[in-house]
């Protein structure tokens, strides 16, 4: 009987998925403007619109959003931009290096996040036709490229999105990289994932 | 007649054979185990006299002290010179006679309230270039000095020559609620490294009604001044 019921487990665990990692991540859906939190922020994507930087001619994809940092100490924004991710669903574009601004002081950066402040933000990251994929590029690579410091031309891209899927990862606070000294870090969980409609400017 | 059995040997014989050898020093052994086990005590205890990580170990050496004295951290010396509060601040144009024609700063309002702290630091023996303060509410929150004023300690141009004490200002922008018993922290280095760099925090001595009061009282715009040699 009780092999039975041990068969039966296991044939059910399997038809599971067994002990694999569940890579659904369908029910973390979640409406522009709901709640996304993990360990580290408070999130609320509200809106999405491409632009162009008007100095550099660079295609920026701003996103507003409400953002709260949970931590007691200030967060580099440069921490903080590993845990949202923007996809297009193209090869061909993919957003980089995130910036981020406050709607009350739109003409000033901000380069760290105060604990425990809620603020409403613009998020931008710069476009590129790179692959959202690819590794890191090489050295030659990078400078092989014509026009180095000319931002790439995306119009073309940018005509046939209209929307955004925003990947929010959950957070961890673990040392690394440089020294011991402990940071925050975007993990491989996904914590939220919504879907923004983007303005045509 | 009554014959009686001999009478059983008296003197406890110890039982021969190899087991018997052993009794005697086992007798002794206690002590030892005893003595090990102390040792081990002893040692579990060494252990936590140990560095929690290697990052402690280079960690910034904090100096602390309060507002009615200069604070030394070693390698430099900082002194709390004055603590003003405002609802918006801008960076102030130098004095001179055209400063009356010099146009208005921008001013930056708080969400909250701006805590500028006016310090005099001296760097003891050599030019140290990086200037970083960061201010613990004594809530339980610690807030980043505020990058918008140029004129404020932090920006890239800081200079801070052995010897020479110079005053400036770092401004927090802090929920007015947070604030408790404010310390303001100061580490300055040569790079982006702030290893085995001083630290000092310095207790700005306002709270309770003290603070509400000066909080109420915050001046409307406050134009912080560009950093400045002083007389030594």
């Amino acid at each position: 009987m009780s092999v039975l019921a041990v068969a039966l487990a296991l044939t059910g665990l399997w038809a599971a998925g067994g002990f694999e990692a569940s890579k659904s991540t369908d029910f973390r859906d979640v409406e522009p403007g709901g709640l996304v939190r993990n360990s580290l922020l408070e999130l609320k994507l509200h809106e999405a619109a491409f632009s162009q930087d008007p100095n550099t001619g660079a295609h920026t994809l701003q996103v507003r959003a409400d953002i709260k940092s949970r931590f007691n100490e200030p967060v580099p924004v440069s921490n903080i931009s590993g845990m949202i991710d923007p996809r297009f669903g193209r090869k061909d574009l993919s957003a980089s290096a995130m910036r981020m601004s406050l709607t009350r002081q739109p003409d000033r950066s901000v380069f760290e996040l105060q604990p425990e402040v809620p603020e409403e933000a613009v998020l931008t990251w710069q476009l590129t036709d790179d692959d959202p994929d690819a590794g890191p590029k090489k050295a030659e690579e990078i400078f092989d490229e014509e026009d180095l410091l000319e931002p790439d031309d995306v119009s073309e891209q940018v005509a046939a999105v209209d929307r955004v899927k925003v990947t929010v990862t959950g957070a961890e606070y673990d040392a690394g990289f440089t020294d011991q000294t402990k940071r925050w870090w975007g993990d491989t969980n996904t914590r939220g994932i919504v879907y923004l409609p983007i303005d045509e400017e | 007649m009554t014959v009686s059995a001999p009478p059983p040997p008296q003197s406890p014989q110890p039982p021969a054979g190899p087991t018997a050898a052993p009794r005697p020093a086992g007798g002794r052994r206690w002590p030892t185990a005893v003595a090990s086990l102390v040792l081990l005590a002893l040692l579990m205890f060494a252990q936590s006299f140990r560095f929690p990580s290697d990052v402690a170990v280079t960690e910034p050496m904090v100096a602390s002290g309060d507002a009615s004295a200069t604070v030394d951290a070693g390698s430099f010396t900082v002194r709390v010179e004055e603590v003003r509060f405002a609802k918006a601040v801008g960076d102030g144009s130098e004095d001179s006679a055209l400063s009356d024609f010099a146009p208005e700063p921008d001013y930056i309002e708080a969400k909250g309230v701006w805590v500028v702290v006016f310090l005099d630091v001296t760097s003891t023996d050599r030019q140290l270039t990086r200037f970083e303060s960061r201010l613990d509410s004594g809530d339980k929150n610690v807030y980043a000095s505020t990058p918008w004023l140029h004129n404020a300690f932090g920006s890239i141009g800081d200079g801070f020559p052995p010897g020479i004490p110079i005053r400036g200002a770092t401004a927090f922008e802090v929920p007015e609620k947070a604030l408790k018993d404010p310390v303001v922290q100061v580490t300055i280095s040569t790079g982006i490294d702030k290893r085995l760099s001083g630290e000092a925090h310095v207790k700005l001595g306002l709270s309770g009604d003290e603070l509400k009061k000066a909080i109420e009282g915050a001046e409307e715009t406050l134009d912080v001044p560009e950093p400045r040699m002083q007389k030594v």
